[in-house]
C-alpha cells in the first residue's frame, strides 16, 4: 500500500526569547502512514504527542526535519516547508484535526459549523445539509440542539460536535489529539464505529488516544512516546 | 492539481514616512531610528517596506500594538495618504500589471470607488453624518458611476436591510445612530459598489460586547456569502482569531511575522508577537 505520510527526522522545540528558555516539544521523530492506515500514539501528558500532530497541522511550525504528504491536490508535498495559502487549501480539502476542544465562530449553530466544512471541501448547499443531519444524527446530538449555540452545550456534546465536523469531510487524513478524553462509554462507540467506517472508505489517521483500550481493533501500529521520543 | 492562485491584491515594499528624514535617518535601515522615529529630524517611519499578498475571499489579519503602522498601511492603501515609495496591484484592475500607487488622481479615484471599500474605526471619517443613511451609500454609488436614482435607492435599501438597519430609520442621518448603527452603515457603503476587497480598520473597537458581535457576525456572512478579499486590522488577539486564516504581525512600521492564524497565535516565533499573545490571552 503506497505511503500517505512520512516522516522523517521532526524536531520541535519552543524558544521562549522574553524568558531566554528553550522547551523541548519532539525529536528525532520518524513517522510512515500507509494511505487507508491508522497509526496510535501514546504517552505521558507532555511527552510531544500533541505536538507531533500539531506539526502536521502546521499549528507549530517544525524546527528540522521533513513531513512528506502525498496529496490529491499538490501531489508530494513538504508540510514543513508548505506555504500559508497551501496548508488552507489542504485543511479545507483534505486534512482534518479534532482536538479536545472546540474552536468555532461565536453564535453559530451547530448544523450550520458542520454544514460549513462540508462547504469548505466545495459540495453544494444541499449536499452539505445532508450530510449535517447524517452526522449529527448518527452522533446522537439531541435534535433539539442542532439549531443551538455550541456554548451552552455540555463537554460532551461540543466534542461529539467537534469530532462530527471533522469527520463529515470525509478527510484523506485525519488527525486525532485525544478526542474521547471526556466521552461516556456509548459516544466513544459511536466514534469508534465512525472511525472504522472512515478507514474502510480510505481515510488514513494518526491519532493520540489515552484509553487503550479504546485502540484495539482501530489502530494498526502504536507507538509510545517518552520526553519527546519514540519508544518502540 | 491544484492551479496557481493569483493574488487579489500584492503590495511590494510599500513605505511611508511623514517628514523629509536626513542624513542620520535616511538608508540606514533603521538603525538609527528610535523605534520608528528619528529623533534629530523627527521624520517618523510609518510603514518601512511593507509586502504582503491578499487572496480572493480571504480575510487576512494585521496585529500590532497602537502606532506599529497598521491604520497608516489601510490608509495608504485606500489612498488617504500618499504611499512615499512601494509597490501595488490589484488583480481586477490592468489586469494587475500597473503600480497603482503610480497611478494619477483621477485613477486612484476610479480604483478606490469601484474596486475597494474601507470601514474606519471612527464612523465620521466614512460617513457623512448628516446625510441620510440612503445619501450615504447613494454618495458612494455616484462615485462608481452611477446615476439612476431608482437603482440606487433599491441598492441603498437592500444593503441596509442586510446590516439589519430597520426599514423606517434608513432615511434618518447617521449621527442619531448608536455606534454599533453607524458601524454597520459604514459596511453598507463600503458593499456598495461590490468592491472585490474591502478594509476594516479596528470596526469593533469601542463598541461594547453585543453590539461588536453582530458587527463580527455581519462580516464573517460577508465574506462568506459575498466571497469578498479583506484585510482587517486589529489590536484584538479574538477578532484577529474568530475571522482570519493568516495573519501578520507589525511592529514599528515593518511586518516582523506572518504566518496562519493558529500557528501565530499559538506558536509565535517572535519576541514581540510572544509578549503580545502572551499577554493577551
Amino acid at each position: 500500500m503506497e505511503e500517505i505520510i512520512r516522516i522523517t527526522g521532526l524536531n520541535k522545540y519552543f524558544e521562549l526569547h522574553n524568558q531566554n528558555k528553550r522547551i523541548r516539544g519532539c525529536q528525532d521523530i520518524n513517522l510512515t502512514l500507509h494511505s487507508g492506515g491508522f497509526v496510535g500514539i501514546t504517552g505521558r501528558s507532555g511527552s510531544g504527542k500533541s505536538t507531533i500532530l500539531k506539526c502536521i497541522y502546521r499549528t507549530y511550525l517544525p524546527k528540522k526535519g521533513i513531513i512528506w504528504y502525498q496529496s490529491q491536490i499538490y501531489g508530494e508535498i513538504d508540510l514543513a516547508q508548505a506555504t500559508e495559502r497551501q496548508v488552507i487549501h489542504l485543511r479545507k480539502q483534505e486534512i482534518g484535526y479534532v482536538s479536545q476542544f472546540l474552536h468555532v465562530m461565536p453564535r453559530t449553530t451547530a448544523r450550520e459549523i458542520v454544514e460549513q466544512a462540508v462547504l469548505d471541501v466545495g459540495y453544494d448547499i444541499g449536499y452539505a445539509r445532508t450530510e449535517a443531519v447524517n452526522i449529527l444524527r448518527h452522533f446522537e446530538l439531541d435534535e433539539g440542539l442542532w439549531d443551538t449555540y455550541p456554548n451552552t452545550f455540555s463537554g460532551g456534546e461540543k466534542l461529539r460536535l467537534n469530532i462530527a465536523s471533522a469527520m463529515v469531510k470525509k478527510p484523506r487524513l485525519l488527525l486525532l489529539d485525544e478526542p474521547t478524553a471526556s466521552l461516556d462509554h456509548e459516544s466513544k462507540k459511536n466514534v469508534k464505529v465512525l472511525l472504522e467506517k472512515l478507514k474502510n472508505e480510505g481515510t488514513s489517521m494518526i491519532g493520540i488516544f489515552h484509553d487503550l483500550e479504546f485502540m484495539e481493533g482501530v489502530c494498526d501500529r502504536e507507538f509510545a512516546m517518552e520526553t519527546g521520543d519514540f519508544v518502540i | 492539481m491544484h492551479q496557481q492562485e493569483r493574488p487579489l491584491l500584492t503590495i511590494k515594499n510599500l513605505n511611508k514616512q511623514f517628514g523629509c528624514g536626513c542624513s542620520h535617518c535616511r538608508d540606514t535601515q533603521g538603525h538609527n531610528l528610535e523605534d520608528n522615529y528619528c529623533p534629530v529630524c523627527g521624520t517618523v517611519y510609518a510603514c518601512r517596506n511593507v509586502s504582503l499578498k491578499v487572496y480572493p475571499a480571504e480575510i487576512l489579519g494585521v496585529v500590532g500594538e497602537s502606532g506599529s503602522g497598521k491604520s497608516t498601511l489601510l490608509r495608504c492603501l485606500y489612498f488617504d495618504q500618499d504611499s512615499t515609495s512601494g509597490e501595488g496591484y490589484i488583480h481586477g484592475y490592468n489586469e494587475g500589471r500597473t503600480n497603482i500607487f503610480t497611478e494619477t488622481s483621477q485613477q486612484k479615484n476610479y480604483i478606490r470607488n469601484h474596486l475597494l471599500g474601507m470601514v474606519y474605526q471612527n464612523p465620521y471619517l466614512g460617513l457623512r453624518m448628516n446625510f441620510s443613511s440612503v445619501g450615504n451609500i447613494a454618495e458612494k454609488l455616484i462615485g462608481a458611476g452611477n446615476r439612476k436614482v431608482d437603482f440606487m435607492a433599491a441598492r441603498a435599501q437592500e444593503l441596509l436591510a442586510a446590516v439589519n438597519i430597520p426599514t423606517y430609520r434608513m432615511k434618518e442621518a447617521p449621527e442619531k445612530f448608536s455606534g454599533g448603527m453607524q458601524q454597520r452603515v459604514q459596511i453598507a457603503k463600503a458593499l456598495s459598489n461590490n468592491p472585490p476587497l474591502l478594509l476594516l480598520d479596528e470596526v469593533t473597537t469601542g463598541l461594547d460586547l453585543s453590539v461588536q458581535a453582530n458587527v463580527l457576525d455581519l462580516i464573517k456572512v460577508i465574506q462568506r456569502d459575498l466571497k469578498i478579499g479583506m484585510i482587517v486590522v486589529s489590536h484584538d488577539l479574538a477578532v484577529i482569531r474568530m475571522l482570519t486564516d493568516r495573519t501578520i504581525v507589525m511592529l514599528n512600521g515593518r511586518i516582523i511575522e506572518h504566518g496562519l492564524t493558529d500557528q501565530v497565535l499559538e506558536d509565535p516565533q517572535h519576541a514581540y508577537t510572544q509578549q503580545l499573545v502572551y499577554s493577551l490571552l
